[in-house]
């Protein structure tokens, strides 16, 4: 049931019993998952139905990318462009990928500093299928490495093995997919009479009793200086993994450096995921092996990009790292078709006369490269001293990258430009030159690592249940979690993370 | 050295798209022109040889070592003519250099040595 916090009388207190801050798409999911199973849940959603601007605003704050000690490049917009406050959140603006992260990516790689969760991908896995079906999109339990469609073949190595094939999935619950899809998805909560769904709804204080070990109540205004306060026996911050931090960090009655932030940790560790194309081509000479399964992005079925494996990252000493075929063909320029040409030449095709079913001049591909950033705790989000329409501070982004970051970038690059020729796919020409790659590199809207998780409260701000340390009832789910980030696009394992806090949640509700 | 194609061979097989720009195709080494010509045609023009050449100037500025055309033949296999079985034994010297990380950047091009080897023969006797 959506209740309008405008219509809220001021000063109105709510009971509830799971109090969940954030109505995106994590905020939603989990929601449903505790109502299917007969637990109450308050949503307290910033924004409308619609976009609005007023509200959208509040995410305003300063940005910036820059590698330790060198080169910076300003983003005035991103904070603001990167996410979208509403009913549903930034499943409005997702392109819908999903795909599971690497089961290396849960292991401490003692080559990726701060590397690691405190469980396997095994412990996960159950939890990606429901995510999978939440998402509806089929489950990943087959190996994409043997999946034999004869239109969409899988690309076959060499036997080295240095790449292998990671499987995607779109997801319709996007804005990609049918508009009634997304009606649907929030509409399972909005229109169950059975939940209440606040709308403009701001949480502006998260209020602790008076030892300071478990929250009582948190404080909402509206941007219509409307102010009420919900009680509730369990909260869960969903707002998203730059404002989970800053309504921590602006919680700071009781805790002067602001909720779960006893170690300091809360906004470090900052990562996102980041793209680089613009100086990278691929010119394709194999005519053996069709590339559709990658080149060929049909929503409705499986479609692949290239990965190092498993042994090659060990091997080098890599972080994970993703090729992406464009599906657009444009002509090279006439320097570099002159040299994809000779290596074409130098297959020896040319000079064969029962290879003449080749195309002599192969074809070119755009590509963009996916790595992995190390973990990092230089890299931050804290609060600005400029504030927002309710007077809460603005937040500031400092997003470091290290020399090993781009340093992993560049290797891995080179070990797929090999494959590529060891494979006879074709070959690869890829400019990094390390004082443009900040300037073309493309962040993405992932927020990652802010509030990350680990068994020791020093190393971590919730434990393996999304707890917040030190704090009996308050949860945080969403990719502020995530200890490592690997490089596939977060929100599945979002929601894989938010099945398993709701079932916590009923469990802990059984003994309650 | 155990090339058994000769250097002269060489020299005739990378400088052969320039031979023919002018039309003045005289190769000696008997049996493989067809298969030269059809490998070749393709850089009948001189803006397309050029970037070739360029990637073999590159290489050689990396690695001065290279330099000479003798050094550089001999990173060639052995062969006695320039036939289909010549072309094949390139070839596959050129995906183990990719198999066995054999390969030098060059330009922005990741490339084999051998691949280095023959663009940097271009730029020398082709020029």
């Amino acid at each position: 049931m959506i209740i309008d916090a405008y219509e809220v009388p001021n000063g109105k207190t709510v009971d509830a019993e799971i109090c969940i801050i954030g109505g995106g798409i994590i905020g939603i999911a989990i929601a449903r998952e505790l109502r299917s199973r007969g637990l109450g849940v308050t949503i307290l959603e910033s924004g409308g139905k619609e976009m609005e601007q007023d509200s959208q605003s509040l995410y305003k704050g300063d940005g910036r990318i820059f590698e330790t000690g060198s080169n910076k490049r300003e983003l005035p917009d991103y904070l603001h462009q990167s996410r979208l406050r509403l009913l549903g959140g930034s499943v409005h603006g997702w392109g819908g990928k999903c795909g599971i992260p690497d089961a290396e990516v849960f292991e401490k790689r003692d080559w990726i500093p701060n590397s690691g969760w405190p469980f396997s991908r095994q412990e996960l896995m159950p939890f990606f299928d429901r995510a999978c079906d939440t998402l509806k999109i089929p489950r990943f339990d087959y190996d994409a490495n043997e999946i034999f469609d004869k239109d969409r073949p899988t690309f076959i190595f060499g036997p080295e093995k240095r790449l292998t094939t990671s499987p995607r999935h779109i997801s319709p619950v996007t804005r990609r997919g049918p508009k009634e899809m997304i009606e649907a998805y929030r509409g399972s909560v909005a229109d169950d009479p059975n939940a209440d769904v606040y709308l403009h709804a701001n949480v502006v204080d998260i209020v602790t009793n008076e030892t300071g070990n478990a929250i009582t109540q948190v404080e909402v205004a509206t941007l219509k200086q409307g102010r009420f306060t919900v009680r509730a026996k369990r909260f869960i911050l969903a707002t998203g993994g730059i404002e989970n931090v800053r309504l921590l960090l602006n919680s700071s009655k009781k805790h002067k450096n602001g909720l779960g932030n006893d170690h300091g940790l809360v906004g470090r560790y900052f990562s996102g995921h980041t793209t680089f194309a613009n100086s990278s081509a691929l010119y394709l000479t194999n005519r053996h092996q069709p590339l559709t399964l990658y080149q060929n992005k049909d929503a409705r079925k499986i479609w692949g990009v290239f990965k190092t494996s498993r042994q090659t990252q060990i091997d080098h000493k890599l972080p994970n790292f993703t090729v992406s075929l464009n599906s657009g063909s444009p002509r090279p320029n006439s320097k570099d078709a002159a040299v994809m040409q000779s290596s074409f030449l130098m297959d020896g095709r040319m000079a064969n006369p029962s290879l003449e079913k080749y195309s002599p001049r192969g074809s070119f591909a755009q590509a963009y490269f996916m790595t992995e950033l190390a973990p990092n705790p230089e890299s931050r989000i804290s609060l600005d001293e400029q504030t927002d329409a309710l007077g809460q501070q603005r937040v500031r982004m400092d997003w470091k990258f290290s020399k090993d970051d781009l340093d992993g970038l560049a290797r891995s690059a080179k070990v797929f430009g090999q494959e590529m020729g060891a494979s006879g796919m074709g070959r690869m020409k890829a400019v990094f030159r390390r004082d443009r790659l900040l300037m073309t590199t493309g962040p993405s809207r992932h927020h990652i690592g802010t509030t990350r998780m680990d068994e020791n409260p020093k190393s971590g701000v919730v434990d393996t249940d999304c707890k917040v340390h030190g704090l009996e009832n308050l949860y945080i789910a969403g990719s502020s979690v995530f200890p490592s980030g690997g490089i596939i696009n977060p929100t599945l394992t979002i929601v894989a993370l938010g099945m398993k806090l709701a079932d916590h949640l009923v469990d802990i509700g059984k003994g309650a | 050295m155990n090339l058994m194609i000769s250097r002269r061979e060489m020299i005739l097989l990378v400088s052969v798209a320039t031979l023919e720009i002018g039309g003045r195709w005289n190769s000696q080494v008997h049996g493989a022109e067809k298969d030269l010509r059809k490998a070749f045609k393709k850089f009948s023009r001189k803006e397309e040889l050029d970037p070739l050449k360029n990637v073999g100037e590159a290489y050689l500025q990396a690695n001065p070592s290279a330099s000479g055309v003798d050094a550089l033949l001999q990173g060639l296999p052995s062969g006695k003519t320039l036939d289909e079985d010549y072309w094949a034994s390139i070839e596959k010297q050129i995906q183990n250099d990719y198999r066995n990380g054999k390969c030098t950047t060059v330009n922005s091009w990741i490339l084999s040595n051998t691949e280095c080897n023959l663009c940097a023969l271009l730029h020398l006797v082709g020029a």
